[in-house]
């Protein structure tokens, strides 16, 4: 049986590529060593392709299927499941992996209906309606004739080099699967050691084909079943799920960085998550190897606020994780912010409750917006040092964010840093619900800066507006806006809105925008009340 | 030797208030440790020097020993052993002799500053003497009682003019006699002590210190003692950082503003609402006009009027720099000065970039500072144009020129441009500005009122509604409130009023709930409405009862003095009806009964008054006047005595039981006290000419002359003074 084996795969090595096949192996083999080089492990994960300070990951794109035609190569059912807590399905990709969202019922449900919308096949294929009957023989089709278990596994048979076949018709749809069993090169990448037996039009070949697929769904059937259960619960569960949020969730997670989807733009022009070329001064190696392990939220609606997206959880290994955390250093940050007493911290707190915009862009202690990551556990998560500049020079350490610099009284910086310094609770943070806050696109001016608060079309109801106490202004309010000169408007942007008898959770934006931004901003507060100034104010 | 020993007695005066009511403050001394940069920076503070013992650095005016001649006699300010002191006489009075033991002020403010000079009295109040100096001008100077504001000396003013001649006013909040308040020093307390018969005067500094903002320091020393390690979020003090802009206002109106005291004992730290009202003011003598620009004298507390702090956050810490008195724009950051225009462009960065598009004027100059225009410098009309007074317009008004013109004002460009007719200012605000932001509805509906529009629907144009802004509603209601139409009802009238009762500025309410008060007849709802009202302030019923209780006096007081004594004398039965203990209120009633000659009810409500406090020294003279007059003369010596054993420098009481002595032909006796009593109040007509009656009786002739002269020279129509005077010539031209 052996040689027998043996014999076949020295037959197909010599047809595809004998070379090429064993140098994939070596590959494999090398990359899942502990003594990856970092580089390597940074690349196939393709960090790069959401951070920025990171190369794009050359072979990600390669691996990560192309979801163009989701819609007819996989089941729903298996489309939502697995979106809810991905697994890893193909052995033969090194340590590239679909990492874990945390996606709600309804996150995947939406997400599951847009990929299902997706259909479009690769260039000149089409697909067949398969009518494969349960059987038992397909077993020795595939195991025996065929020695697909040279690369697969199937009920506990053959070798884990690629994807397990005892699930694939949970996974994949039948008509797909005849076509890529069919023609596995339109699928498959150049590299893919996957064999083409078939031709397309011997019948033999079909039949043989109609006869494994048949087999493979026997298999699955129980597991199609309570999947189909799942889905039919979570549809019933989660009615305003649909493929046009699904759609907002694809792209808002950048799921393009790393899956081809044709027809789509992508709503991050390089990349949707933190520079890691400063996180050797950023944060702390405990906690960076802590939140390796976990990837707990952050940024609860999103690396720019509003678009929603996550930094998933890949499911690290330890060695991966210490490979990872080496790679990215600990902190070296020599600035040690000095520490406060109880009664300089009720202080600093009394002024973030009544002064001091923070809190309406970062969570503490359960009060608090949800625009900027939680400040109950900045202590834990942020070195002194960058603590200090993020507040004193945001614009230099966190130039892609959108955190305004506040001026303030500068004997409370130095309370406020410490303040921060000190907070270590370990947060319950959770990532809003991208079905009831919708993401979008931050790419206009106005809603990357103020759509949180003041909303799409200046009406108040952002998706951080739940979270203050008070309601943000209502810019299309003609009556109150045409009361107010547009020097008014400019002076509460630049200034922020305590000194205009408003909210002080909105912050002053004098420090990061130019005054052109600001009077354009003015000019857009106009469009949305579609009311001028008052004619006193016009001189 | 006497220096030493007299500033031990000062220093003793001082300290007795770390032993006394005022024990928890520790003064400015014990913060120096811990809080340093504070403590420096404040000792160079106009605060720090506001005021203090009198010594060579501190005194600005030439105590130098030279005569200075006024009309009707002369004063001597003079220094002897290192202690200063005035020798004044008024022509046919004795000399007297002052020693002065406080200075307040240090000619600091731009607008003018001056120097005032106190004297310890031997009642034990420290009196304001009537002698100021102003160093902008180098000259001596007197406040007048005649509205003549405030006049250089020269031997054209009268003593008889200067309001302080004899001096009367007193250092600390007295509700029985004219005050300075207590802001000419710190945690300043003058109370009464029965044990001792007479009062006392307490203070930490003379000068403005660290707790007259941030309350008593001693928990917070005592606390700190322990280490800051167990200190577990208190600090036995409160950061004034973190005060809201109305608190943070209110810090600074403790001193800097107009306010009515409603009931006594206040000190920093404490409850300023429970004590104070900043608003009050406006039912009495109209101090501001109806934008809130000081009408005739005021301090900076009209700011609340300002669209800065109404629509805006500002506060007095966001220009003034607290400690030091410097100036900082609103993060705090140092400004050069009080022109610089960081104050305001640190919130309007629009108009910080190109500043002569907003002012017309080249960027540097001063027609570009913002405080030239929004914050000129107004001359106190109260103290006249004679001498500078002239303090910055804390409204933040927008120049308004023609506005100006029917105020009497002059306005801001007129500062620069002197040679410029108001027309042709208007006409070029006019050009350059166009139309100008309307003032709010309920100043213009004051401006039409005062102008003569005080129709019923005039007056209804006054009353606001609870979403507009507390300052200019107040001036509104207390405006209607005190007219003479205000007791005509109308439904309107009385929608809006209870709509006000339920306003959240306790101001507001408290008068609301007084004018609905005078209409209850009217509509019988609104008494349910005011008990529920004062059910639902809670904690708040009693600043809304003493504001309720004030405002009906208020009223009374203006009905009496316009000869309208029996409504006059129901506004008070209405004040007393709803708190009891308004002294304010009971003492008026009792002297409205005897304005009316209802003696039976003076004395009763005279006799309820000694009944709650037995010790109050002023309403047993006030019992005694009222069974004198009711022909109870033995039982009004009673009074009269009971009024002196408690108080032995009541000049009152004297010259009542002079009176009755003299009635009785008790002369020698009767001599006696009326000779305390002016004494005691050289000011006090009525004891001169009792005094002079007692010596003619006695045939010292000559005597009773010189004594007659004295009162009438106080009161020159004095009818029996008068007649009394004619007698006696003719009793001295014949031998």
């Amino acid at each position: 049986m052996k040689n027998m084996r043996t014999k076949i795969l020295i037959r197909n090595s010599i047809c595809y590529g004998f070379r090429r096949i064993f140098l994939f192996f070596i590959i494999s083999f090398t990359l899942g060593q502990n003594n990856l080089p970092p580089n390597e492990l940074v690349n196939e994960l393709g960090c790069g392709n959401c951070h920025s300070g990171v190369d794009q990951s050359e072979i990600i794109n390669n691996r990560a299927p192309d979801l163009s035609y989701a819609g007819v190569r996989y089941n729903e059912t298996f489309l939502f499941d697995y979106l809810k807590s991905s697994q890893k399905v193909r052995q033969h990709i090194g340590n590239s992996r679909m990492p874990d969202f945390g996606f709600s019922d309804g996150e995947a449900l939406a997400l599951t209906q847009y990929l299902m919308t997706r259909q479009a096949l690769p260039k000149n294929r089409t697909l067949s309606k398969v009518k494969a009957k349960k059987n038992a023989e397909g077993l020795a089709l595939i195991h025996n004739e065929f020695q697909c278990t040279v690369c697969h596994t199937l009920n506990e048979l053959g070798q884990a080099k690629s994807t397990d076949l005892t699930d694939a018709a949970v996974r994949l749809q039948p008509d797909w699967i005849y076509d890529l069993i069919l023609k596995p090169s339109a699928y498959v990448p150049r590299e893919s050691p996957m064999p083409s037996f078939f031709s397309e039009d011997n019948k033999a070949d079909k039949k043989n084909i109609d006869t494994m697929i048949g087999y493979l769904k026997g298999v699955a059937e129980s597991k199609n079943e309570s999947l189909s259960s799942n889905l039919k619960q979570a549809k019933k569960a989660n009615p305003g799920a649909s493929a046009t949020i699904g759609r907002d969730i694809f792209l808002s997670q950048n799921c393009q960085a790393c899956h081809s989807m044709s027809g789509e733009d992508n709503w991050f022009d390089t990349h949707n998550a933190p520079n890691l070329t400063h996180q050797r001064m950023k944060t702390p190696s405990a906690w960076l190897t802590q939140y390796l392990k976990e990837t707990p939220p952050i940024r609860p609606n999103g690396f720019f606020p509003g678009t929603g997206s996550r930094m998933p959880n890949y499911h690290l290994t330890d060695a991966e994780i210490e490979i990872l955390s080496n790679w990215m250093g600990g902190a070296v940050s020599k600035t040690k912010l000095p520490d406060i007493y109880d009664f300089q911290s009720n202080k600093v707190e009394r002024l973030l409750n009544d002064f001091l915009p923070c809190l309406g862009c970062h969570e503490l202690n359960g009060q608090g917006g949800k625009i900027g990551p939680s400040l109950s556990n900045v202590g834990k998560r942020l070195t002194d040092g960058f603590i200090k500049m993020a507040i004193e020079m945001p614009h230099m350490v966190m130039p892609e964010s959108i955190m305004p610099k506040t001026k303030m009284d500068p004997t409370i910086l130095p309370l406020l840093q410490s303040y921060l310094a000190q907070r270590t609770s370990n947060g319950n943070i959770q990532y809003l619900n991208l079905l009831e806050n919708r993401p979008y696109s931050t790419k206009n001016k106005y809603i990357e800066n103020c759509a949180a608060c003041h909303g799409f079309n200046g009406s108040g109801n952002g998706f951080n507006a739940k979270f203050l106490p008070t309601k943000p202004g209502d810019l299309t309010d003609k009556k109150l806006m045409g009361e107010r000169a547009d020097d008014t408007l400019f002076d509460t942007i630049y200034v922020g809105g305590r000194i205009m008898n408003k909210s002080h959770f909105m912050p002053g934006w004098g420090e990061k925008l130019s005054r052109e931004e600001i009077v354009n901003y003015v000019n857009q507060i106009r469009t949305f009340c579609e009311c001028d100034p008052p004619d006193w104010s016009n001189n | 030797m006497n220096c030493i020993r007299w500033r031990i007695s000062i220093l003793a005066l001082g300290w007795s208030c770390l032993f006394g009511q005022s024990n928890q403050f520790v003064g400015s001394d014990a913060c120096a440790t811990c809080h340093p940069d504070q403590f420096s920076t404040w000792q160079n503070s106009t605060h720090a020097k506001a005021g203090g013992f009198p010594d060579e650095k501190r005194v600005l005016a030439p105590f130098d020993g030279k005569k200075i001649t006024v009309k009707n006699g002369w004063f001597i300010p003079y220094k002897k052993d290192g202690r200063y002191f005035f020798r004044a006489k008024e022509t046919g009075f004795k000399e007297v002799k002052y020693e002065v033991i406080g200075v307040v002020g240090g000619g600091h403010l731009y607008g003018g500053g001056t120097q005032t000079y106190f004297g310890l009295f031997p009642d034990g109040t420290m009196r304001l003497l009537p002698f100021d100096y102003h160093p902008g001008k180098q000259t001596w100077f007197f406040e007048t009682n005649d509205l003549s504001g405030w006049l250089p000396a020269s031997e054209s003013i009268s003593l008889r003019q200067f309001s302080e001649w004899p001096p009367s006013r007193s250092l600390g909040l007295l509700t029985e006699k004219k005050n300075c308040q207590q802001c000419h020093g710190s945690q300043l307390i003058t109370e009464f002590q029965p044990a001792k018969g007479k009062y006392e005067t307490h203070f930490t500094d003379l000068s403005i210190n660290c707790e007259s903002c941030h309350g008593p320091g001693e928990t917070h020393v005592s606390l700190m003692d322990y280490g800051e390690n167990i200190i577990k979020g208190y600090t036995g003090i409160q950061s004034l950082k973190t005060n809201t802009k109305e608190a943070s206002v209110n810090v600074c109106a403790q001193c800097h503003a107009l306010k009515d005291m409603l009931r006594p004992g206040y000190l920093p730290g404490m409850d300023f609402e429970s004590y104070f009202s900043t608003k009050f003011a406006m039912l009495g003598g109209n101090p501001y006009f109806p934008d809130g620009r000081v009408r005739a004298f005021g301090y900076q507390q009209n700011h609340v009027f300002s669209d800065c702090y109404l629509n805006g956050s500002m506060t007095c810490v966001d220009c003034h720099n607290p400690h030091s008195n410097g100036y900082q724009d609103v993060n705090r950051n140092p400004l050069k000065g009080r022109f610089d225009n960081g104050q305001c462009t640190s919130c309007h960065m629009s108009k910080n970039e190109n500043i002569t598009a907003h002012t017309f004027h080249k960027p540097e100059s001063k027609g570009s500072q913002c405080t030239s225009c929004h914050m000129p410098f107004q001359q106190h009309q109260a103290v006249g144009n004679v001498l500078k007074f002239a303090r910055a317009d804390h409204t933040i008004s927008i120049p308004r020129p023609g506005l100006d013109k029917q105020l009497g004002l002059k306005n801001a460009c007129q500062q620069c441009h002197v040679d410029m007719s108001t027309q042709s200012i208007v006409d070029q605000v006019e050009i350059w500005y166009g139309d100008l932001k309307p003032l709010h509805n309920l100043e213009t509906a004051l401006f039409h009122y005062e102008k003569g529009n005080m129709t019923q629907e005039g007056i209804l144009s006054l009353i606001g509604s609870n979403k507009d802004p507390a300052p200019q509603v107040f001036a509104g209601l207390a405006k209607a409130f005190m007219s003479e139409g205000a007791s005509n009802p109308s439904e309107a009238l009385i929608v809006k009023l209870k709509h006000l009762s339920e306003n959240k500025d306790l101001d507001i309410r408290g008068v609301a709930l007084a004018y609905l008060d005078l209409l209850i007849d009217y509509d019988e709802t609104i008494g349910l409405l005011t008990i529920q009202s004062l059910v639902n302030a809670g904690r708040d019923q009693s600043k809304i009862r003493t504001r309720w209780s004030t405002a009906l006096a208020y009223r009374a007081e203006q009905l009496i003095r316009g000869g309208m004594a029996i409504p006059g004398i129901h506004h008070y039965q209405k004040s007393v009806k709803i708190w009891p203990n308004n002294i304010r209120a009971k003492l008026g009633l009792a002297e409205a009964y005897l304005s009316v000659d209802d003696m039976d009810k003076a004395v009763k409500t005279y006799g309820e008054i000694v009944q709650s406090n037995p010790m109050d020294w002023q309403g047993w003279a006030g019992l005694g006047y009222a069974q004198s007059r009711n022909g109870q003369r033995d039982i009004a010596i009673e009074a009269y005595m009971r009024s002196l054993e408690i108080n032995t420098f009541n000049p009152t009481a004297h010259l009542g039981i002079g009176h009755l002595l003299f009635q009785l032909k008790k002369d020698m006796l009767a001599a006696n006290h009326l000779a305390k009593a002016v004494e005691l109040d050289p000011a006090l007509t009525e004891g001169y000419i009792y005094l002079a009656g007692v010596k003619i009786r006695q045939q010292q002739l000559k005597e009773a002359a010189i004594i007659l002269n004295r009162g009438l020279a106080l009161n020159p129509n004095h009818e029996i003074g008068a007649i009394m005077k004619n007698e006696l010539a003719r009793f001295i031209q014949q031998p």
